[in-house]
């Protein structure tokens, strides 16, 4: 079941919060919404589940417009950030109380139902749990529920509210990779929420950047990670380093630092570079002087495969993060106040408004 | 930035706890004579007056308060008060309900008037609620002439006193149910809609199990009053002994009466009614309290 969404926009009072949204996801696709919090992504979920209602624009499931429809036609599965269990119910219970409010001509036959529960306690691994209350389980369980409550009524699609926001990082880990294999099985459109770039980037086929109620770009997420369309997304995206200068006749410059851009007007711009995206260099061996700057090492933390170099720039106010493997570390014994020249292989500037 | 991270050693945390655990603590003897000086005021106010009503009631002998409670006066008035209760109570959970519903899981212009408007009848004396019925339905009210002309009957009667009794013990559900249902939020609600439940559906399967101890506490508190009132009945029931005299009434006109024995008697009954209102009051706190 594709989804479809064209000019959505919602505001709540003088706040407009959906700004004309277009957006198309395809049968089968888990595609992350990804975005600061207060960007609008979970009123878009809540508005596709029919939870609140768009001002404008249209809502249509594999060609169908259901704008307008109510909740129960959509057919949606809805997995909340806490969980959103009925505390009063067992576990059997809150898996089967989709099917159990259909109405009489749609609804299985006891029999059926309880063999469907059984089946989703085994794909969500909680057999043993059935007849526990929510209150007994702990949150990743109760997570694991709330998705084999939402996939009983065998939904269209599957819509994730920061399914993992709650729980803590390796739980959070777990059920991530968990979530990506089960969509594997099941194969179902879904569209998760987070603000976790992590979590979004693990998980889906592709990745919705939506800022102040705007999409900022739509890719896969090395295209995201790769080619970041805008400022913002490549602030968003990972760590990046920013290096203010300006832009004059098709060069960015900032000190001794040049880079070439096709912006050929006069303005105020930033050099974007990811940390792992530096080389560290002696005086000796500068190959591109041009797309050198010089530094200072203030802190090294050693953790891990990945070094973390902490630097200061020229610019007293200049901080930079450079990332170096483990084998280039040694290589190049480094220490805390050396001074070192930063190489630069990918650089990216855009221009301030 | 300073000052805060040395405070949150761990030594000088437990030096911080220790300082708060001292002040909190007063000495021995004002904790004793704080606790000595609530005890004796709800023996002398409380506990010494309700064991007087039985030992006046009693006083004669079981047949005379038998003889008493089961007087034709006292019957009737027995009777009213059930009829009130079973009449007024229903309609006053059903609508404490849709009023905490409605403020809690909708957003409209003017709720917290609402809210606020809601316990008018804690804040007016029941005299007045009961007066304003009079000045409205009575013959020489707003509306009087209009009801006389149609030959309904509004005050001094059953349904006067049904009204009345409406006016003082509505906000009883709704403020036991208000803050419950704020607690709760609309997530389980929402969960159940897109599980493709219908309104009533989820307030019976989701909403209800989650209120039903606040609920049963309201409705307890409700039918106490209701029971009990006696200001605002008391203005529009007439007192016509053997018709509109609810069981307070009664005893007052007992009471003026110096028929004693009966007056405590019938007393004493009400008493019975508050005691088990106050022990199923505490067995739904513990019960709410405790765990699934």
């Amino acid at each position: 079941m594709s989804i479809e969404l064209r000019h959505i926009s919602k505001s709540y009072g003088p706040y407009q919060i959906l700004k004309d949204i277009n957006l198309t996801i395809q049968t089968g696709e888990l595609v992350a919404l990804l975005g600061p919090s207060g960007s609008g992504k979970t009123s878009l979920l809540r508005v596709l589940a029919g939870l609140e209602y768009a001002d404008e624009g249209l809502i249509l499931f594999h060609g169908e417009d259901l704008t307008n429809a109510p909740i129960k036609k959509r057919k949606a599965g809805f997995v909340f950030q806490h969980y959103a269990l009925f505390d009063t119910m067992t576990i059997r219970d809150n898996i089967a109380y989709g099917l159990n409010v259909k109405r009489r001509k749609d609804r299985p036959s006891k029999q059926q139902i309880r063999e469907r529960v059984d089946q989703l306690l085994h794909l969500v691994r909680l057999e043993p749990y059935g007849d526990r209350y929510p209150s007994q389980l702990s949150g990743g369980q109760r997570q694991r529920v709330a998705l084999a409550r939402a996939l009983a009524i065998q939904p269209h699609i599957l819509l994730l509210d920061e399914p993992f926001g709650a729980l803590d990082a390796k739980v959070r880990k777990e059920l991530r990779q968990w979530l990506r294999h089960l969509h594997q099985q099941v194969k179902m459109t879904s569209l998760l929420v987070t603000h976790d770039q992590e979590e979004a980037f693990e998980v889906a086929d592709r990745v919705i950047i939506i800022n102040k109620g705007q999409i900022e770009q739509i890719g896969t997420p090395s295209e995201v990670y790769e080619n970041p369309v805008n400022s913002f997304v490549y602030d968003f995206i990972g760590n990046v380093n920013q290096v203010r200068g300006t832009i004059s006749d098709g060069l960015f410059t900032n000190g001794s630092f040049r880079v070439p851009v096709d912006n050929t007007e006069q303005a105020d711009g930033v050099a974007f570079i990811r940390p792992d995206q530096f080389a560290i260099r002696t005086p000796d061996d500068i190959q591109e002087a041009g797309r050198t700057l010089a530094a200072t090492v203030t802190h090294i933390h050693p953790s891990g495969s990945i070094i973390k170099l902490e630097l200061i720039g020229q610019d007293e106010d200049q901080n930079l993060e450079v990332e170096v493997t483990r084998r280039e570390f040694d290589a190049l014994a480094l220490s805390k106040n050396q001074q070192v020249f930063l190489e630069a292989r990918k650089v990216k500037v855009f221009t301030v408004n | 930035m300073a000052e805060l991270s040395v405070s949150t050693k761990p030594g000088n945390l437990l030096q911080t706890r220790r300082r708060v655990a001292r002040t909190l603590t007063e000495p021995l003897w004002i904790r004793t004579l704080l606790t000595v000086i609530v005890i004796a005021f709800i023996a002398l106010f409380l506990i010494l007056p309700l064991i007087f009503i039985f030992a006046q009631a009693f006083q004669n002998g079981v047949g005379v308060y038998w003889a008493a409670v089961s007087s034709s006066d006292a019957l009737s008035s027995i009777t009213l008060t059930l009829t009130v209760l079973v009449i007024v109570v229903p309609i006053n959970t059903v609508f404490g309900i849709l009023l905490a519903w409605t403020t809690t899981k909708y957003r409209f212009r003017g709720k917290s008037l609402v809210v606020t408007l809601a316990d008018l009848p804690f804040s007016i004396s029941p005299v007045i609620g009961g007066l304003i019925f009079v000045l409205m339905f009575g013959d020489h009210g707003i509306l009087g002439p209009w009801l006389l002309a149609h030959h309904i009957q509004l005050v001094f009667n059953t349904i006067g006193i049904c009204i009345a009794t409406l006016f003082v013990t509505y906000p009883f559900v709704a403020r036991e149910l208000i803050p419950l249902m704020e607690n709760q939020g609309r997530l389980e609600e929402e969960a159940s809609l897109v599980l493709g439940a219908g309104t009533l559906r989820t307030f019976f399967k989701v909403t209800l199990p989650n209120i039903k101890w606040g609920l049963l506490y309201g409705v307890i508190l409700c039918s106490a009053r209701a029971i009990g009132d006696f200001g605002a009945v008391s203005v529009v029931s007439g007192h016509i002994v053997g018709q509109t005299n609810t069981m307070p009434l009664q005893v007052q006109a007992f009471y003026d009466g110096y028929q004693m024995t009966a007056a405590f008697a019938l007393s004493s009954l009400m008493s019975v009614v508050a005691i088990v209102s106050l022990a199923l009051k505490s067995y739904i706190d513990w019960k709410s309290t405790r765990p699934e």
